[in-house]
């Protein structure tokens, strides 16, 4: 019995270390995007003097005439960077599922283009981005893509497309090809059969795949920084706030907040069809 | 009249014959059983009849009009699938409206054709409901109401019971014949159960490794197989089968050995000869136990009983030789317990040993 | 008799949320026997297996194994094993390996190990598939090795999940004779679980029928056959299903009858019995078995054949009388036909008589013998 109770205790003991271990940071992160420029590198959790000065700096540095004035020429408001990056992710996803999904359904149903280049296509993925760096710079240079924000969501586009493909190829696999034989049988073309038997029952799987592509798109930093220069995305602009003039530890914390605030709201919406998504229950025995 | 015709009909994939020289001739109205263990063949006739799959060789006809070469949806056939196409992520009336929508027609001729049909089946309540709601007669029953809706001349259902419990499937098989009887619809209806097959059809195909092996009446079949392994599949329970020996050609019978045991069969076949070889094959259904003394009566010890509610199936062993029995729930009976029987000379078949063909 | 316990259940319940899955259920497995748990899809079987076999821990009651109370028992303690539906073989390993496994896991000797594996693949005729793969095994051979792995542990208990529900029909048949066979050669004391009444009738020593969490008559094979407590059992067990009539129990002219919305059927010539004497008058079911029937050329019940169906070894004729509509056996070569007017001899033994309201037993045979 006293085994069980300490095996209790135990468990409960790592489970709260493993909670604050995850939450501290985001905690801190709050925190400290209320703080004052004096309290930025004071180790407490509750600001003292709570002030919104770093959002309004983030929204209209114009705005500020204190001690961030030597700033807030080389930066912008948030919004335009927002609003960029919600173009590219949403462009990046609605590309990447379109394509991944014909690609996947090929895959699934005329294992075409072949479980070799399938499986290929993911391997480039498991080599370090900064790799392809260069040769996507002097593409993107010739191409004149740099610092263009289509340019950034085709090449999320691309390197996402792989992902799309493997979870929608997942989806597909399990609805039995029967289905859509019974609707040729009954008079529906192939694509028909497509956009009105399977596009509807994978609707989950595209909503799950879609979710984690504009994720991905929406952090992705190293990319960014390197092919943009004026019409920055959000996660450069982010780290824009900590330069070699000086750091805003509290505007960049708010930055932060704002930037992870729009994930969690889609996921929000969604999470009905993520349930759906993970459950993926088709036949009944 | 002929309705629908499959003349030579043989698929090959690769270097492998999955259906070879089917040949069959449906009357309309009629409900054919094609049978079959899994993976002979039945799957891919179906599809082929429905225009889903193009045989390698061979014609298709529907009232004398070639459709070899006709695209699926022209057929006006319906197909039920082994995994029947009751989509999840809508109702039972969206299912069931599918192809009536694809087709564009009106909505309010949709509403009563779904209806109708729902009525006829008794589904009415499962309408508004998700697929994952149902039981699983009643998604059975939604997917058959698919393939009727669109009043097709000829269903075929590919083992579409093979999934429910053991006393639904047995329910929905009665259920089927006496839809059958409402509607008159022509159907074709593949399950690896032969005796599913013989209590549906009033036609039976036997198709083993995509061989047409015997085609005709429930009775036909079982009285007369077309060769040991025609007999051996349709027999549930399992047949027996003893090699043995002609030791005697008289006017009233044959007398044959097996295993050092002497059986006389008062019965004829054309070609007599003395010392051949061949397979002495009954069913457990046909010993009849306790028999009186004679020439034939053979004696075996119980060694294993499994009782069945109205018979028990009991494995009988004489000289080293196994034998199972059907017989009566009343009879008493014991492990260990010697019992007297003979077999019923009309159904004791003989076949060749090489041919394995049915001697008569 | 002599009959030890081997697993004993007190009260259990087990909740899922608002559903109760299983519901008060009690019963005792003897020593060596087969013990089967039947019922339709969702009845509670499983969930009882699986508390047995202690993955499952009940909100309430107890259960013994051997006597001893193992209800806070992990399974991996109880010295039981299960066989699940899908095969638990490992297809990268031979069949051999296999079966072994288990004895590794209890790193028993090599030379002992050998010695009990080929004992338990002789018992199970595996001898031959020993260097098989796993996954190139046909699905019946798969399922042997899944028990055979079981069985040479040597286990306290061997639970079965429906073990031959995936299996066709033709080698369902062979199964069920052989897995008779060892289960008497070996003793071993099994609880088999199954939604097919024909398995369990077949297979059972013993048998408890399960429906909606409760468990509502346990009795061997032939006492439930014979004599089934409610008209659901009468239902669910046999095939073809008992018929049913409903009616009204009448005396005419000293003979016994039952009046139905559309016929009177003669039960008997004469009333014998004082617990048929108490029925008269009452709203009952009368049901018989469609081999306790038979079609003869002279009867007091007359109909028409509406359907003549094959199964096994025995025409179904569906007999329509009047609005009433029974099922009776008849010899496959009979040459009976639909439309034909038949009249049909109920044996008045195997009657059973049913409460209207509750479907509950009241009565079996309304003669004596």
């Amino acid at each position: 019995m006293i085994r069980k109770i300490l095996a209790k205790v135990v468990i409960c003991i790592v489970l709260a270390v493993a909670v604050v271990w995850t939450i501290t940071p985001v905690m801190w992160m709050i925190s400290l995007s209320f703080k004052t420029y004096g309290e930025w590198r004071t180790p407490s959790l509750i600001p003292h003097n709570p002030t919104l000065d770093n959002y309004i700096m983030l929204f209209s540095p114009q705005s500020i005439t204190t001690i961030f004035i030597a700033y807030t020429a080389v930066l912008e408001p948030i919004t335009r960077p927002l609003i960029r990056s919600l173009i590219i992710s949403a462009t990046a996803t609605v590309i990447a599922i379109i394509i991944g999904f014909f690609t996947a359904y090929g895959a699934s149903r005329y294992n075409s283009p072949g479980s070799f280049t399938l499986f290929f296509t993911l391997l480039t993925r498991m080599l370090p981005p900064a790799v392809f760096v260069t040769p996507i710079v002097i593409y993107f240079t010739t191409l004149a893509l740099i610092d263009n924000i289509i340019g950034l969501a085709l090449l999320y586009a691309a390197t996402t497309l792989t992902y799309a493909v493997w979870i929608l190829k997942g989806f597909i696999d399990a609805i039995p090809i029967e289905w859509e034989e019974a609707a040729l049988l009954e008079g529906a073309s192939p694509l028909q059969a497509i956009f009105k038997v399977v596009i509807p029952i994978v609707r989950p799987g595209m909503v799950v795949a879609g979710l984690f592509i504009f994720l991905m798109s929406w952090t992705e930093l190293l990319f960014a920084l390197v092919l943009t220069n004026l019409n920055v995305p959000l996660s450069v602009q982010v780290s824009k706030y900590v330069t070699a003039v000086g750091a805003l530890w509290g505007v960049q914390a708010a930055a932060a907040l704002v930037s992870s605030i729009i994930p969690l709201v889609i996921g929000y919406l969604i999470q009905r069809h993520l349930i759906t998504g993970f459950t993926f229950g088709l036949v009944r025995g | 009249m002929i309705f629908l015709e499959l003349r030579e009909i043989s698929k090959v994939i690769g270097d492998k014959v999955i259906l070879h020289k089917i040949n069959l001739e449906v009357g309309e109205g009629e409900i054919i059983s094609i049978v079959g263990p899994p993976g002979s063949g039945k799957t891919t006739l179906l599809k082929i009849i429905c225009g889903l799959v193009a045989p390698t060789s061979g014609k298709v006809y529907l009232e004398g009009e070639d459709i070899t070469n006709l695209p699926p949806h022209e057929r006006g056939f319906s197909m039920v699938f082994e995994v029947p196409p009751v989509y999840p992520d809508r109702t039972g009336y969206d299912n069931i409206a599918f192809p009536l929508r694809l087709k564009k027609l009106g909505e309010d001729e949709i509403r009563k054709r779904v209806l109708a049909v729902a009525e006829l089946l008794g589904i009415r309540h499962v309408l508004h409901r998700k697929p994952s709601t149902y039981s699983g007669g009643e998604y059975q029953r939604v997917a058959i109401a698919r393939a009727l809706v669109t009043q097709p001349r000829l269903l075929l259902l590919d083992e579409p019971f093979k999934n429910l419990d053991a006393k639904i499937r047995e329910a929905m098989v009665s259920w089927l014949k006496e839809l059958h009887k409402k509607i008159g619809v022509t159907i074709i209806y593949a399950t690896h159960d032969p005796l599913e097959g013989m209590s549906l059809g009033n036609k039976v195909m036997v198709l083993l490794n995509g061989v047409q092996k015997q085609l005709g009446s429930p009775l036909e079949i079982l009285m007369k197989p077309a060769d040991l392994d025609v007999d051996d599949f349709i027999s549930i329970p399992a047949l027996n089968v003893v090699k043995g020996r002609i030791e005697e050609c008289s006017e009233n019978g044959i007398g044959v050995t097996f295993s050092n045991l002497k059986l006389r069969i008062p019965k004829k076949i054309s070609k007599c000869e003395l010392g051949q070889e061949l397979f002495i094959a009954f069913r457990p259904h046909d010993l009849i136990i306790n028999a009186k003394e004679g020439v034939s009566v053979l004696r075996g010890r119980v060694i294993n009983i499994n009782y069945a509610g109205r018979n028990q199936l009991v494995s009988l062993e004489m000289n080293g030789l196994v034998v199972r029995a059907v017989v009566s729930k009343d009879l008493k009976i014991g492990i260990g317990d010697a019992i007297s029987f003979t077999l019923n000379p009309e159904r004791v078949r003989l076949y060749d040993a090489n041919s394995k063909k049915l001697l008569e | 008799m002599n009959r030890q316990e081997a697993v004993k259940l007190e009260n259990v319940t087990k909740r899922f949320g608002n559903v109760v899955a299983v519901n008060n259920v009690s019963f005792e497995v003897y020593k060596g026997e087969l013990f089967s748990l039947l019922g339709p899809s969702g009845c509670g079987k499983t969930t009882t297996l699986r508390i047995i076999s202690g993955l499952e821990r009940p909100d309430e009651g107890r259960v013994y194994i051997e006597g001893t109370d193992v209800t806070e028992l992990p399974a991996r303690e109880r010295r039981v094993c299960l066989v699940f539906q899908e095969y638990a073989v490992f297809p990268h390993m031979n069949v051999y390996e296999n079966i072994e496994f288990g004895l590794k896991v209890k790193m028993l000797p090599r030379a002992e190990r050998d010695k009990k594996v080929k004992e338990v693949a002789e018992l199970l005729e595996l001898v031959d598939y020993l260097n098989y793969k796993g996954g190139r095994l046909g699905l019946s051979d798969q399922q042997k090795v899944a028990i055979a792995r079981c069985l040479v542990v040597e286990p306290k208990l061997l639970l079965l999940d429906e073990p031959l529900t995936l299996v066709d029909a033709r080698v369902r048949e062979r199964m069920r004779r052989e897995l008779k066979r060892i289960q008497r050669e070996l003793g071993t004391t099994m609880i088999y679980v199954t939604h097919d009444q024909l398995e369990a009738l077949m297979l059972s020593d013993r048998m408890a029928v399960m429906r909606n969490g409760k468990i509502i008559q346990i009795g061997t094979p032939e006492e439930i056959y014979d004599n089934p407590a409610d008209m659901f059992i009468a239902t669910f067990v046999g095939s073809p299903a008992m018929n049913f009539l409903e009616g009204v129990l009448e005396v005419e002219e000293g003979m016994l009858i039952l009046k139905t919305s559309s016929y009177k059927y003669v039960l008997s010539k004469s009333i014998e019995s004082s617990a048929v004497q108490n029925l008269i008058g009452t709203e009952v079911v009368i049901g018989f078995r469609p081999e306790d029937a038979e079609v003869r050329h002279s009867g007091e019940v007359e109909g028409v054949i509406k359907l003549v169906e094959i199964v096994e070894d025995r025409k179904i004729l569906h007999i329509k009388i009047n609005e009433d509509e029974v099922k009776v056996l008849a010899d496959i070569f009979t040459s009976f036909t639909e439309g034909q007017k038949v009249k049909v001899w109920i044996n008045p033994l195997r009657l059973h008589i049913f409460e209207k309201k509750n479907g509950k037993k009241l009565l079996k045979g309304v003669v004596s013998r």
